[in-house]
């Protein structure tokens, strides 16, 4: 299934917005205790089919947990916003998240697919 | 000097000049041929006399009789498009959205017409809508006591253009109308009351009979409402102790009743004590009213601004050989319904500005907007078709009102409204255009043509236009030429739903029933074991006619490849279909179960790819944020990816977990996990759901059950398909509302199951669709063991 509308312009916004999160998590993801979650959001209508907006989330896991451990999620709205389809490209504790944030290029791979695989999903199963 | 005509219509104001005139030449202003066209029949209604000038200014003599309407009508045509007349728009139209220019002939000094307004004749017979400013032999309908209408213009005479929400437009006698500026209406959804003689005519009395039910479930004396009565009426109450017990009406006059919503929604500003005039005034209600009005005429404001920008929002979304021809309709729509439609379906909402505290109503009242312009322009037996896009739609109505509410008067605001409607509108025409050419492909070209007939659609485009418009798009959209996204990927789902496999295929799914179905034991007793105690499970492979079709689908969607029995079994993601029927759903209850499932996935005992966490509006999910992130770390733990979609847009409220497998051997399968009171929603749910996807309810039985089988069903596919749109989305929402009382049900809160709204046939209700989905069981399993 090919979902993907422009690849190249899917690759610029993704790093964009990857980038813009990792600069924000040098200074805002302690190396212990919770934080507040951040995030970066953009436009995906015009470049993955049947997508509205991919919001890329950087948070602490909830409860105790959260003073160690963190995810970046992938989370891809569908154009209606009604439905969302979310999988994480990280998990793990902040010494973790800082080396894969320093390979910028292999984690927007990662992105590119979890985007895909979400738009695919939402699709398989007519989730508008 | 050269003539000059300037007629409106539809809100949008024309100049048309002879060929010859000075301004003739100013290209920046002219109007299509075809527009002009379009706007004849209107003009031949309520511009009679300037249509007369114009078709004797260009016809070669000067008699003063007049061919019949259709010949005149046709030479007009034919005059714009070979040049002789031309149209143009106003160079001021811009500066004349203020005072709301009505429809007016040349120099003709007749004061503007204003907004909504309500018939206040309430005798027999009824007041008659014509078709022309003129008693005689030219009724249209009658208009009852009470309904609101949309004054279009005033005309000569006393009369009144005006259009109903049902999409009727003509002329009635200005005396039985209430509009301002004479009588304006304190707020849009206020009804008139003729008062009688007597006590009945006391202001408390007339309180009682319309807001004595809320003013005792509510906590508010009637004197409130006497001083609402009084407010909105411009009476005093008498300054004393008891001034508002002698409040009356005088007998056979008329007076204003605001909505219960309205009214309650003034109070919060007055305390109790005195009510008179003056301390009304000082508290709040007199403001609160001024604040409604303001926020009206900005509404209106806007809506005439917006024409401007009509043209370019619906070129942005509609093919070049239509633009035209929906330019004209939407503006004549807007023009003729768009304020009494957004001021029916925010008017609650403004009682609750008036109290001080009100937001802009939402995409809800935008939905309304939406499917009011439907009915209006007489598609509204499209909304089946265009449903998701009518919530973009109601979205976007949604938020243009947030936009006006906050203009309060800015020019600039406004404009910003302004230009948000015109998109709106462009998406609206877009998403028509689509759906017309789906319906038009479903239904044939020529029963589409006679379902249409004197709908505005047709009106617009001209019969003969229309047929060969209708033929084309059915082409196009059956040989996939259809320019534009929406709709049409739901008509293309419901096709690939009823498009017969290939034969490859089906023997394809033939070969692979007997390997999948292997895995169907292992896979029930993997997941008894998993939920232990949790629930019973249910399990069934998909059989070879289902699985036909899923692959046909995965092959026509997705371009899968399926050319060996493997592939179909790689493609077949719900070949075993197990489910667990939870004989708990509390919050504790649901952690363990999502701690087994976590458990389950961190061991590698089930391999879980995906999981849907799905629900209806304001329903309950079974899986919480914090569930889902469980699971999310469970995946991980085990080094596997797991992607989680959630959906709050089930129509019918169909609320479930499903969870994707991968079972062995490649087969993959899909577990259900669901509640026992949901469960028996769902099962009979399913029988509805199938009637709106236009899937036959009879299919994949044996033919000797076909007969008995339809004569059981048909009772609800009839009642189904004599639903109109607005009883069908009742009927979602009821089913809706159904699944939220099941999962309350489930959780031990206090709730009542939903009444079946008034006007759906019975045979709809839950409890009969329930007991029609264990009929048809019956059935079913007496066929498979006779």
């Amino acid at each position: 299934m090919q979902v993907v509308l422009s690849e190249q312009k899917l690759q610029q916004v993704i790093a964009t917005a990857l980038h813009e999160l990792t600069e924000r998590a040098r200074t805002g993801v302690p190396d212990t205790g919770t934080f507040t979650p951040l995030s970066a959001h953009f436009a995906a209508g015009a470049l993955v089919k049947g997508v509205g907006d991919v919001e890329l989330r950087l948070a602490p896991l909830s409860g105790d947990a959260g003073k160690q451990e963190r995810y970046l999620d992938v989370r891809v709205a569908t154009a209606s916003g009604g439905s969302h389809s979310s999988s994480w490209v990280f998990y793990g504790k902040t010494a973790a998240l800082k080396e894969v944030l320093k390979n910028e290029a292999s984690l927007k791979g990662k992105i590119r697919d979890a985007i895909v695989k979400s738009a695919e999903s939402l699709q398989r199963h007519e989730l508008g | 000097m050269s003539k000059q005509w300037v007629l409106s219509g539809g809100g949008a104001s024309y100049v048309v000049v002879l060929w010859n005139d000075a301004e003739a030449k100013d290209a920046s202003r002219r109007v299509a041929p075809a527009v002009m066209a379009m706007c004849l029949d209107g003009w031949m209604r309520t511009h009679r006399q300037a249509v007369r000038e114009m078709y004797t200014a260009c016809s070669p003599s000067s008699s003063a009789t007049w061919p019949a309407d259709a010949v005149m009508k046709q030479r007009l045509a034919d005059a714009f498009r070979t040049g002789k007349l031309v149209g143009l728009t106003r160079t001021n139209a811009v500066a004349l959205v203020k005072s709301v220019a009505p429809v007016l002939p040349t120099g003709a000094a007749i004061p503007p017409a204003h907004g909504v307004g309500i018939v206040m004749w309430n005798k027999t017979p009824a007041l008659q809508l014509r078709s022309s400013p003129e008693q005689g032999d030219n009724v249209l309908g009658s208009l009852a006591f009470n309904t609101p209408v949309q004054v279009v213009a005033q005309m000569p005479g006393g009369w009144l253009s005006v259009s109903t929400r049902d999409g009727r437009v003509g002329f009635v006698s200005g005396d039985y109308v209430w509009s301002a500026p004479r009588h304006p209406m304190p707020e849009p959804n206020a009804r008139l009351h003729r008062v009688v003689s007597g006590v009945k005519g006391t202001a408390i009395a007339i309180a009682e009979a319309y807001y004595g039910d809320i003013a005792r479930a509510w906590g508010a004396d009637l004197r409130f409402f006497v001083a609402v009565l009084a407010q909105v009426n411009r009476r005093a109450i008498p300054n004393t102790t008891a001034g508002w017990k002698s409040l009356e009406f005088k007998a056979d006059t008329y007076i204003w009743i605001p909505s219960k919503e309205f009214a309650q929604g003034l109070r919060g500003t007055i305390n109790s004590g005195s009510y008179s005039f003056n301390t009304l005034d000082v508290l709040g209600i007199a403001s609160g009213l001024q604040r409604v009005s303001e926020l009206l005429d900005d509404i209106a404001q806007a809506i005439r601004l917006s024409l401007q920008y009509i043209p370019q929002a619906v070129a942005k979304h509609v093919e070049q050989a239509l633009r035209t021809v929906l330019i004209a309709l939407l503006e004549m729509a807007v023009g003729a319904i768009l304020l009494l439609a957004i001021c029916t379906a925010v008017g609650a909402a403004l009682g609750a500005l008036a109290g001080g505290a009100g937001a802009a109503p939402g995409a809800a009242a935008g939905f309304e907007v939406g499917l009011a312009l439907l009915e209006w322009v007489g598609l509204a037996f499209l909304a089946k078709w265009v449903f998701d896009s009518l919530k973009k739609i109601g979205a976007a109505f949604g938020k243009f009102l947030g936009k006006v509410w906050d203009a309060r008067g800015n020019a600039q605001r406004l404009d910003e409204a302004a230009r948000e409607l015109a998109e709106t509108i462009g998406v609206l025409a877009g998403v028509l255009v689509e759906a017309l050419a789906m319906w038009v492909a479903a239904k044939g070209a020529g029963a589409a043509l006679k379902a249409l007939k004197g709908t505005a659609v047709e009106k617009a485009f001209g019969s003969t236009r229309l047929s060969s418009w209708l033929k084309e798009r059915s082409t196009n959209y059956t040989e996939g030429k259809s320019p534009l996204p929406g709709p049409r990927q739901a008509a293309s789902r419901l096709r690939e739903r009823l498009k017969k496999p290939s034969p490859p295929i089906e023997r394809l799914a033939e070969e692979a029933y007997p390997r999948y179905s292997k895995e169907l034991e292992p896979s029930r007793d993997l997941i008894a074991k998993v939920f232990k105690d949790m629930g019973s499970v249910q399990a069934r492979a998909k059989d070879p006619v289902s699985a036909a079709n899923r692959l046909q689908r995965a092959v026509d969607r997705f371009g899968a490849k399926v050319t060996t029995v493997q592939e179909a079994i790689t493609n077949l993601w719900d070949a075993i279909g197990t489910r667990l029927i939870l004989s708990e759903t509390s919050p504790a209850a649901m952690k363990r179960v999502v701690g087994r499932l976590a458990e389950a996935i961190r061991k590698g005992e089930l391999e879980v790819t995906e999981i849907n966490n799905l629900h209806g509006p304001d329903g309950k999910p079974y899986f919480t944020a914090e569930h889902l992130e469980m699971l999310q770390v469970a995946a991980k733990q085990a080094g596997k990816d797991l992607t989680i979609n959630e959906s709050k847009l089930m129509d019918s409220g169909y609320t479930v977990v499903c969870a994707y497998l991968k079972h062995a051997n490649g087969v993959r399968g899909e577990l259900q996990i669901i509640g026992k009171e949901v469960l028996n929603i769902a099962n009979a749910e399913h029988i509805p759901y199938d009637v709106l996807l236009g899937k036959p309810l009879v299919r994949n039985v044996p033919e000797a059950a076909v007969l008995e089988l339809q004569k059981l069903v048909k009772p609800v596919e009839s009642a189904m398909a004599a639903m109109t749109e607005a009883q069908r989305i009742q009927y979602l929402e009821y089913l809706n509302q159904s699944y939220i009382h099941a999962r309350a049900m489930e959780l031990g809160q206090p709730s009542k199951p939903p009444p079946l709204p008034d006007g759906l046939n019975k045979v709809l209700s839950v409890e009969r669709i329930q007991a029609l989905e264990r009929s048809i069981a019956e059935i079913k399993a007496r066929y498979k063991n006779p």
